[in-house]
């Protein structure tokens, strides 16, 4: 006797439909970030309906959404639907929170070097610190790379943004405050030699504000 | 047959988690979300956002629809002060249970829309990043389900929908991000050195936590190789989420598995989603566990 798969399970064709698409979308796109844009959308779709169907047709699953009202079928739908178009908005801003769900998702080639600028801060008592806009600022989670911000934003974006810092950690620590902010290229190399020990990431001071206070007359 | 049997053995059994909740468990659930939302905003002194240059204000979300006046109003230490005031006094008013379905359905709208102009407040000095999106989409499902409740008060399952939504919508948004990350990555996310690299790239950029750990990784061999193998399991993982839904012994996998993912990713990388840490509460089926949490004419 021949025993059929259960009539849930995916047919093998989306698998297949699945994996010709992802070839398809880069497998000849060095460096791995593929210009194909539609096949890259059709291609997480169809893995995306593989799982949709997997669970639809799960016979708890189904029997429980038959026994939905209406209006909690609508609403289960809108969220659900509301999340999936969001990600195919490739948006992350504008129908936020149904945002593109993009975390970490390109390949980074082949750079051997990685680079990020940084502000540090001079305090009064010669201590170094690090100024972090998420720290001073906690209810920002992540701000754009600070190479980017004065193409971003405009020109004098990056200046302001360090007599801001500095400003804020002066007003949370008032007995040892910042008199100067520098601003460093940090960079790491992705391939050092065996056994290399550094203590700190190399570094090169790009620019240096003076926040000392003005002298009182 | 004996394969399929050992399948079987393997897989144990397949059950739709929180078919079975009750009021009780519904219950705790908007107070644990809605205390999460309360934490976050004692611990968020959002005024302060006034101070940063006024150039860098990206509006993100409903906030588009704001006039540019309206904006102003709002991005200035008194308008973010009060949206903050109003933020947590609505969220105050979420925490105790009410007997009458109105007053549910309009307290958690509330919420909704007050946390949906907070969230895209915090969010537009920069990308509109994925922390919490869950937990604010959680309480749309809170409000959404509260109004859909007038309809049919008396639906046998209304416990479990906003539960299962919620446990669909956390492991849609993995699925997502794993799907994403293969068919928009290709085959060199996971060949070269790119999870150093991202790794090395988010310790030296920092965010609120700045453990500096991740930028000495390439200096690490085992820990490197630990953390490019890693990458390929977990988006394996992330694609797989949605079967917490109704696998019982893949939750009880994926749970301790993304959990250390997520702690290595605040040590390396100085990210941390704790909202999702504890919405993954919702991958314990508490109602199969606890006849309390059941409902009644289970």
């Amino acid at each position: 006797m021949i025993r059929r798969a259960p009539w849930w399970f995916p047919p093998i064709s989306y698998v297949g439909i699945g994996a010709g698409v992802y070839l398809v979308s880069f497998f000849h796109l060095p460096p791995y970030k593929t210009p194909l844009l539609p096949l890259a959308i059709t291609g997480q779709l169809a893995l995306l309906l593989v799982m949709v169907r997997v669970l639809w047709k799960w016979p708890p699953f189904a029997a429980w959404l038959a026994a939905m009202p209406w209006a909690h079928r609508l609403v289960f739908g809108l969220l659900l639907a509301g999340m999936i178009l969001g990600h195919f908005t490739l948006n992350g801003r504008q129908w936020f929170p149904f945002v593109a769900w993009e975390i970490f998702p390109h390949a980074e080639g082949n750079a051997d070097v990685v680079t990020a600028q940084q502000f540090y801060g001079r305090t009064a008592s010669g201590a170094k610190v690090r100024l972090l806009v998420e720290r001073e600022f906690p209810s920002i989670i992540q701000i754009d790379r600070i190479e980017t911000l004065d193409r971003a934003y405009g020109p004098g974006t990056t200046d302001d943004l360090a007599l801001a810092l500095a400003k804020r950690y002066n007003a949370n620590h008032p007995g040892d405050p910042v008199r100067a902010v520098d601003l460093v290229q940090t960079s790491v190399d992705l391939h050092p030699p065996a056994g290399e020990s550094r203590t700190e990431p190399s570094w090169k001071l790009l620019k240096s504000y003076d926040v000392s206070p003005a002298p009182s007359r | 047959m004996e394969a399929a049997e050992k399948l079987r053995r393997f897989t144990g059994p397949f059950a739709l988690i929180h078919e079975e909740a009750g009021p009780r468990l519904l219950a705790l659930t908007r107070l644990g979300i809605f205390a999460l939302w309360l934490v976050k905003l004692l611990l968020d002194p959002v005024w302060r956002l006034a101070e940063l240059p006024p150039e860098m204000v990206r509006p993100v979300g409903v906030l588009n629809l704001f006039s540019p006046t309206a904006l102003g109003a709002l991005f200035n230490e008194l308008g973010l002060m009060r949206m903050w005031d109003c933020a947590l006094v609505v969220v105050i008013c979420c925490l105790p249970p009410s007997r009458w379905l109105i007053g549910t359905a309009l307290r958690y709208t509330l919420a909704a829309a007050v946390l949906t102009v907070y969230s895209s407040v915090i969010r537009s000095f920069g990308p509109a990043v994925h922390t919490d999106i869950v937990l604010l989409l959680a309480t749309y499902a809170l409000a959404l389900f509260a109004w859909a409740d007038f309809f049919a008060p008396r639906a046998p399952g209304r416990y479990s929908y906003p539960l299962i939504t919620i446990v669909l919508m956390l492991t849609l948004a993995y699925t997502l991000v794993g799907l994403n990350r293969v068919v928009t990555g290709g085959p060199g996310v996971f060949a070269g050195p790119t999870m150093t690299s991202w790794a090395v790239d988010a310790s030296l950029r920092g965010y609120y936590f700045d453990t500096g750990i991740g930028w000495r990784v390439p200096q690490w061999p085992l820990v490197n190789f630990m953390l490019q193998a890693g990458l390929p399991g977990i988006t394996v993982f992330e694609i797989l989420a949605p079967l917490c839904v109704a696998w019982p012994r893949f939750r009880w996998v994926f749970i301790p598995v993304m959990l250390s993912f997520h702690a290595l990713s605040l040590v390396f990388m100085n990210i941390f989603f704790f909202d999702d840490m504890l919405l993954y509460l919702l991958l314990i089926d508490w109602s199969r566990r606890f006849p309390a949490m059941r409902r009644v004419d289970v």
